[in-house]
């Protein structure tokens, strides 16, 4: 099938393969940053319109997945960023050296109860838990893609893991037990 | 390193092993091997996202995206280089043509990209493949709407677009920056659509007074910005409706 890359005719993906291959993650990572179905879905379809306008610029196929999911992250945050009405967790309690047990709680549980949780964290924490759990970038990626240093992609990643535990060991009805914060909280160590 | 230094380390170590070889882990990895606590932890954080990514790696996506996204790209892909070299050149021609003939009225028109994004969000509206984000009959309750979500909204509207009914408003991002579109019922059946942004965020902007008509994509549009805000007024209706919707243009 012939790419829409105007007059680049090397062996660049054409659309339809990019959006085969991307559709699903990019979805997935927009219902955990955008709380809805529906706006998820137009999240991920912004996005690929996106690519199709002006993607064709990037010229590195090895960059398509990032350039996805970096420009799909940007949209949301300029869509949404201002919107503070959901409330943010508490994070006292989670300094444990060693915060183990509750691995199990995982073992059986389904996509919209993982959603759910999720959706009770920050969208500081949100996202780089989103695409780790994604699978699909390293810790690097994940940087790359939100655009902050490794060093905060591990401290999130940290903090929102154990903040996502302890969320899932309270249950499901967890709107109760969110307590609202004046501000979000920052990880230790400086980072962003 | 201490087993709280090696957790934090652990801690972005992807479950399904992709990170294995990476040398960053590879001390922490070695001290999990032999330290029985942080085995230990390590082994329950395996599980717990081990557990996580699956579940949200099930998550259903809706069946039609893929079909919806096809399409909505079809809508919006550039044009190949030698289409766009094409169309300059009969561009052009036009131009010399209507010059020759003393003629100027803006038909020949370079959309900008801000353009291209609206009137590409407006045909998925049009056709069913994306939604409105809210609906009312009421202008003003879409304007509150827009002004909530932090999308811009001209303080002064066309006034002949105050009679028409309204019908939906959707807010979109072209390079970080919201635009926002309203949809109205228009005067003689066709709809109308409004598309606003911030001017100062455009290269090149319409113009400030009378608005610039142009014909792209097989709709009519007129531009013009007003108060710090360009504006693009959309329909498949003729041209005339537009010039007669914008008459009374303050």
């Amino acid at each position: 099938m012939a790419g829409f890359a105007g007059g680049q005719t090397v062996a660049a993906p054409d659309f339809e393969q990019i959006v085969d291959a991307h559709y699903e993650a990019l979805y997935r990572f927009a219902l955990s940053l955008a709380r809805s179905e529906p706006s998820a879905a137009d999240l991920t379809q912004q996005t690929f319109y996106l690519w199709a306008s002006r993607g064709h610029q990037l010229r590195d196929a090895a960059k398509v997945k990032s350039w996805l999911f970096t420009t799909l992250y940007r949209e949301f945050l300029s869509l949404h960023r201002r919107d503070s009405r959901f409330p943010q967790a508490d994070l006292e309690g989670e300094t444990a050296d060693l915060p183990a047990e509750g691995g199990s709680i995982a073992d059986s549980i389904d996509g919209a109860t993982v959603v759910a949780a999720l959706q009770q964290i920050d969208d500081v924490y949100r996202a780089p838990l989103t695409l780790f759990y994604l699978e699909q970038f390293s810790y690097r990626e994940i940087a790359a893609v939100l655009g902050v240093p490794a060093g905060t992609v591990m401290s999130r990643l940290s903090r929102g893991k154990a903040l996502l535990r302890k969320l899932l060991l309270q249950g499901t009805d967890t709107t109760r037990k969110i307590i609202p914060m004046e501000s979000p909280p920052m990880p230790k160590g400086g980072t962003q | 390193m201490t087993n709280k230094d090696a957790s934090f380390l652990l801690g972005a170590c992807r479950p399904n092993g992709a990170d294995s070889s990476d040398p960053e882990f590879a001390a922490a990895l070695a001290q999990a091997a032999s330290d029985p606590a942080l085995k230990a932890w390590f082994d329950d954080q395996r599980r717990f996202d081990s557990g996580i990514a699956a579940a949200i790696q099930s998550i259903p996506v809706p069946a039609d995206l893929r079909s919806r996204i096809l399409t909505g790209g079809r809508v919006s892909k550039p044009l190949p280089w030698f289409s766009v070299r094409h169309l300059m050149a009969i561009a052009a021609t036009l131009l010399l043509f209507l010059g020759l003939g003393g003629w100027y009225g803006g038909y020949v028109h370079r959309p900008q990209p801000w353009q291209e994004q609206a009137l590409a969000t407006l045909s998925a509206l049009v056709s069913g493949q994306a939604s409105f984000d809210a609906k009312s009959p009421d202008l003003s309750t879409l304007k509150r709407y827009l002004q909530q979500v932090g999308s811009p909204v001209a303080a002064m509207l066309p006034p002949s677009l105050q009679h028409l009914a309204s019908l939906g408003c959707k807010t979109i991002s072209w390079e970080g920056h919201p635009i926002s579109i309203i949809s109205f019922h228009g005067p003689g059946g066709e709809m109308v659509h409004l598309a606003m942004t911030d001017r100062a965020a455009l290269q090149n902007p319409p113009p400030e007074g009378a608005p610039r008509y142009a014909a792209i994509h097989g709709w009519r549009t007129a531009s013009w910005s007003q108060g710090g805000m360009a504006m693009m007024l959309i329909t498949k209706a003729p041209e005339s409706q537009l010039r007669s919707i914008l008459a009374f243009l303050p």
